[in-house]
């Protein structure tokens, strides 16, 4: 009787052991979800880490801060990446389903970017001319040194942290003019720009490409400076801030090698490499 | 527009050019030329009324295109959301009464399948302002839970006024959805002194989104001092407040906030024997006042509330949090619940008034994401000028609703998505005893504890 019960014990304990060693050789997949100014960022990174951990699979996908962080609430992601800083409705929803206030990684820095067509005239702006372009008080940049041309204007949609840290720090919290036409990506928005003449639209830095950059000045009388790395790490770009990862708690394991790695040499380097701008 | 504009030019230069061409040829080829110019004039004619369709067709469909947007827009203001509480409930013994697990047993009952809540929610947000109008319908009935409007104000967006019925701005557990809780239903101290919890009056809250003040909220207003759908039998308002703060330490996983709430008002006593009888403790027995008919009686609570978060990483978050109140409720002899006119403005009987005080501490536990755990303790001591014998005494006009009751409860929840939860718990009041109030009623025999633990098996969907 004994010997039949030490036998079962036996066959257990090399199950178990069998269990724990599949369960240890399984591939850990990290989520991640949000942002669309950092979706390239983040998938660059993505495919470096992977082809040197080969044990671990980061999934990458966009749709926006504010998908991200909706997705982190309901756990359905790992990480959100954001443009912006979390609002505190959804720090208190984290606190309501999980009992934390979230963790935040600053992972890059980014100068938001203004978008002119190639052809526009207007090297710089002020953030008053900006704000003034946005909510429709200025409707022609001949108002603002350029050909006499009506402004077609482009933005994001709400679930954009771009879009929200733009009305917040550039509209000063107001809405936009009911005119801009909302784009589901910085993308759409560039490729909009380019084809249209008259366009100006936002977005990450790294997105600047074959468009025309306008530069950005605090005020009438400051020296306008483009998103460069300089002018963001000195903050004389006006309008330039981080982008971030948030998890729901302090990241462990997988999760905290890859966090480590995005804010090492490697991952940094790619920051610089993707058009944004380390944090360090 | 541009490049319409530029055909069309490019078109006229055509018939330009072969113009020009034609005068160096010879008067034999002139003839052919001047066929051919025509056939283009006509060409570019014909492609200038096709754009002009075009861009007809294209202001058409921009137009159509803005029409629909700002509709959808529209109607992506307005949100739907609401929650169905589905739950079956079984009792220590027949007929429970004193549990305030959500509601009582019949005589003959132990165990029942009921709806606790079904509500729906309709919000129309434009930004600075809302509309919010929540049903429930339920084995409670159906009713109106929610049905105000709020307004902020566009220079700082920092203060909101709200009208209608909304939660009272007192503590914490009242604005703590009932579908996020991690238990049944409210401490007994809530269930009694903020019945349904909202209240028909306005209130001015101030928040700010950004800067030192961030930190801090304040929210007050004023009253009608009656359940929400009752109407008001005086013209005395309560006043309600609570300031808040919060400290966010994110570095190191913790968060603490907290606030202080007060309660000032008064009810207007209805009764109208002996000129209106209304009775307050003198020692440890209630002394009767004569002549209080339309007199007015306190009602004044004070709470503090403090809620701790703390990350634990590998297991998952944690809470606690713990509010006390104290004050003087006016009841009457036999409820401690608030005093209020009965429907219709009938009398209410004579105002009993109360020194009560009471808490309750939750431990929140998640493990995972998927799974927490949550004990809680709550006590309630209604009239704390009494205890054990004294209550029920001869004389003293004090009764089992003069009783201190204490709840630990247990139980567990299990987030199955976003939408569907599972929890168990089980909830184990505690009654203090009195042999002055023993009887044969085994439902109300106060001489001892009553059996009256009460476990719930509940089914949230939430949209």
């Amino acid at each position: 009787m004994k010997k039949r019960i030490l036998n079962q014990i036996r066959v257990i304990a090399v199950a178990l052991a069998g269990i724990m060693l599949f369960v240890a050789a399984a591939k850990k997949t990290i989520t991640i979800k949000g942002s669309d100014t950092l979706v390239i960022l983040a998938q660059r990174w993505a495919e470096k880490y992977m082809a040197s951990h080969s044990d671990v699979v980061i999934q990458v996908t966009g749709g926006g801060s504010g998908v991200g962080i909706s997705a982190l609430i309901n756990g359905t992601t790992d990480f959100a990446n954001a443009s912006r800083e979390m609002k505190k409705s959804e720090i208190d929803k984290l606190k309501q389903r999980y009992n934390t206030l979230g963790n935040e990684i600053k992972v890059a820095k980014d100068g938001i970017t203004l978008y002119a067509n190639a052809a526009n005239a207007v090297d710089e702006l002020s953030l008053a001319q900006i704000k003034a372009i946005y909510l429709a008080e200025i409707t022609n940049w001949r108002d603002v040194g350029g050909d006499d041309a009506p402004i077609v204007l482009y933005g994001r949609e709400n679930s954009s942290g771009t879009y929200v840290y733009f009305r917040d720090n550039v509209l000063d919290g107001n809405d936009y003019s009911a005119t801009m036409q909302s784009l589901p990506g910085t993308a759409a928005v560039v490729n909009a720009v380019v084809k249209d003449k008259n366009g100006i639209g936002y977005g990450g830095a790294a997105y600047a490409e074959g468009i025309k950059v306008i530069k950005v000045k605090k005020d009438a009388s400051s020296p306008g400076y483009a998103p460069t790395a300089a002018s963001v790490k000195s903050n004389q770009y006006p309008i330039a801030r981080y982008l971030y990862m948030y998890s729901r708690s302090k990241p462990t394991g997988a999760m905290k090698a890859y966090v480590d790695w995005i804010l090492g040499p490697e991952g940094q380097e790619l920051v610089t490499k993707v058009g944004y701008f380390p944090v360090k | 527009m541009g490049r319409k504009l530029f055909l069309f030019l490019l078109s006229l230069c055509v018939v330009v050019n072969a113009q020009a061409a034609d005068e160096t040829e010879t008067s034999a080829q002139g003839e052919e030329v001047m066929q051919e110019s025509e056939v283009t004039a006509a060409a570019a004619d014909d492609t200038k009324e096709k754009l002009a369709e075009l861009d007809g067709k294209l202001a058409g469909m921009e137009e159509s295109y803005l029409e629909t947007k700002s509709t959808v827009g529209k109607l992506a203001k307005l949100k739907i959301s609401g929650y169905v509480q589905a739950q079956f409930q079984v009792a220590e013994t027949l007929g429970v009464q004193t549990s305030k697990a959500g509601s009582k047993f019949d005589t003959d009952n132990q165990s029942k399948f009921f709806v606790r809540r079904g509500r729906i929610k309709f919000n129309y947000n434009n930004g600075l302002s809302q509309y919010v109008l929540q049903f429930d319908a339920s084995h409670g009935g159906f009713e109106i839970k929610d049905a105000y409007l709020s307004f902020t104000e566009p220079w700082l967006k920092y203060f909101t006024g709200t009208m209608g019925i909304f939660d009272r701005p007192f503590g914490y557990e009242i604005s703590y959805s009932s579908s996020m809780r991690e238990s049944p239903e409210r401490s007994r101290i809530y269930q009694d002194l903020f019945p349904k919890e909202r209240e028909v009056g306005a209130r001015l809250a101030f928040a700010a989104d950004r800067g030192p003040l961030r930190y801090i909220n304040i929210k007050g207003g004023v009253f009608n001092g009656v359940t929400p759908l009752q109407l008001d039998n005086d013209t005395r308002k309560d006043v309600i407040g609570r300031v808040g703060f919060e400290i966010p330490l994110r570095d190191a996983g913790m968060g603490i906030d907290g606030g202080f709430s007060g309660y000032y008002g008064a009810v207007t006593n209805t009764d109208t024997a002996s000129g209106g009888l209304a009775y307050e403790m003198d020692g440890k027995a209630f002394k009767e006042l004569t002549g209080k008919k339309g007199a007015e009686f306190l009602r004044e609570y004070m709470g503090l509330d403090l809620q701790y978060f703390l990350d634990i990483p590998l297991i998952g978050g944690l809470t606690l949090r713990g509010e006390y109140l104290w004050g003087v409720q006016p009841g009457t002899s036999s409820k401690t619940s608030f005093y209020q006119p009965s429907a219709g403005g009938a009398p209410n009987g004579a105002v009993y008034s109360r020194n009560f005080a009471g808490y309750y501490l939750y431990w929140v536990q998640c493990w995972g994401t998927r799974v927490q755990s949550v004990l809680k303790y709550d006590a309630y001591d209604p009239n704390i000028d009494v205890e054990g014998n004294d209550v029920g005494a001869s004389g003293s006009r004090t009764s089992s609703a003069d009783l201190t009751f204490t709840t630990f409860g247990v139980g567990l929840i299990y987030h199955w998505d976003d939408n569907l939860k599972f929890m168990a718990y089980y909830d184990m009041p505690r009654n203090e005893e009195s042999s002055n109030l023993a009887t044969t009623n085994p439902y109300k025999n106060f001489s001892r504890d009553l059996p009256d633990n009460v476990f719930t098996l509940r089914l949230q969907y939430k949209f």
